[in-house]
């Protein structure tokens, strides 16, 4: 496993629009299995309904866990995604 | 915060397609002057690119909405369609959606945004309130479980 941690950035957070995003990209990598650790949830950022429940707002530190081939380089492909969110 | 309000709920939609549910449900948000005239456009344009049609255990739905430059006042509008109505969907554009029901939602502070989505993703995620939300047959009957689930 390999884990890094982000601060959502972007004003909004990760709201509709965002969030379809982080799910569109997330479940290109289908043999890795990903988690956003944050407000206290695991959410699974593979599923939308988990994304929007979470909550992750403007602040909101996730620590993205990357479990799988290619691990590392896949986590700070999320990470630096998450990053470049402007909306 | 109140999202909910009688004028903004409405039965028995009879749309074509989701760009029809979204300009017949939108005209209410505009009519009782919740939104301004350039919303229901800005929705249907969002809503090609980033559709919000969800998949639920026990219903589908969509979310439509836009920024909050085209809002003047906050709130939700809930509307069930006389048959389901096509969406994409909100993770994955290629899947469809046949939406039982609409949340028009008309966001004026990006903030609240987040916390709404939430919100309202626990409401649908409960069986009970799913349930209730099938089982309103007029108008009053919908608002009140949407105004004790949605706020």
């Amino acid at each position: 496993m390999y884990s890094k941690k982000v601060t959502v950035q972007n004003k909004t957070g990760i709201h509709a629009r965002p969030a379809s995003m982080v799910v569109r990209m997330c479940n290109q990598y289908k043999e890795q299995e990903i988690h956003f650790i944050g407000n206290g949830r695991d959410t699974n950022p593979k599923n939308i309904i988990s994304v929007l429940s979470a909550g992750l707002s403007k602040g909101t530190e996730i620590e993205v866990q990357v479990i799988g081939e290619n691990e590392e380089t896949v986590c700070n492909e999320i990470v630096a995604f998450i990053e470049s969110l402007t909306d | 915060m109140q999202s909910c309000y009688e004028d903004l709920v409405i039965l028995d939609v009879e749309a074509e397609n989701y760009e029809d549910a979204i300009r017949q449900v939108g005209a209410l948000l505009y009519n009782g002057g919740y939104v301004k005239d350039t919303y229901i456009d800005a929705v249907v344009e969002r809503e090609a690119d980033f559709p919000t049609g969800l998949i639920l255990q026990d219903i589908e739905i969509a979310m439509p909405h836009t920024a909050g430059i085209h809002v003047n006042k906050p709130a939700v509008c809930v509307a069930k369609m006389k048959h389901p109505v096509e969406f994409g969907h909100m993770g994955d554009p290629d899947t469809k959606v046949k939406a039982e029901m609409l949340f028009m939602m008309a966001i004026l502070d990006p903030d609240a945004q987040i916390e709404t989505l939430q919100n309202m993703m626990g409401v649908f995620q409960n069986s009970q309130a799913v349930a209730e939300f099938k089982a309103a047959k007029t108008e009053k009957e919908l608002f009140e479980v949407a105004h004790k689930y949605i706020g």
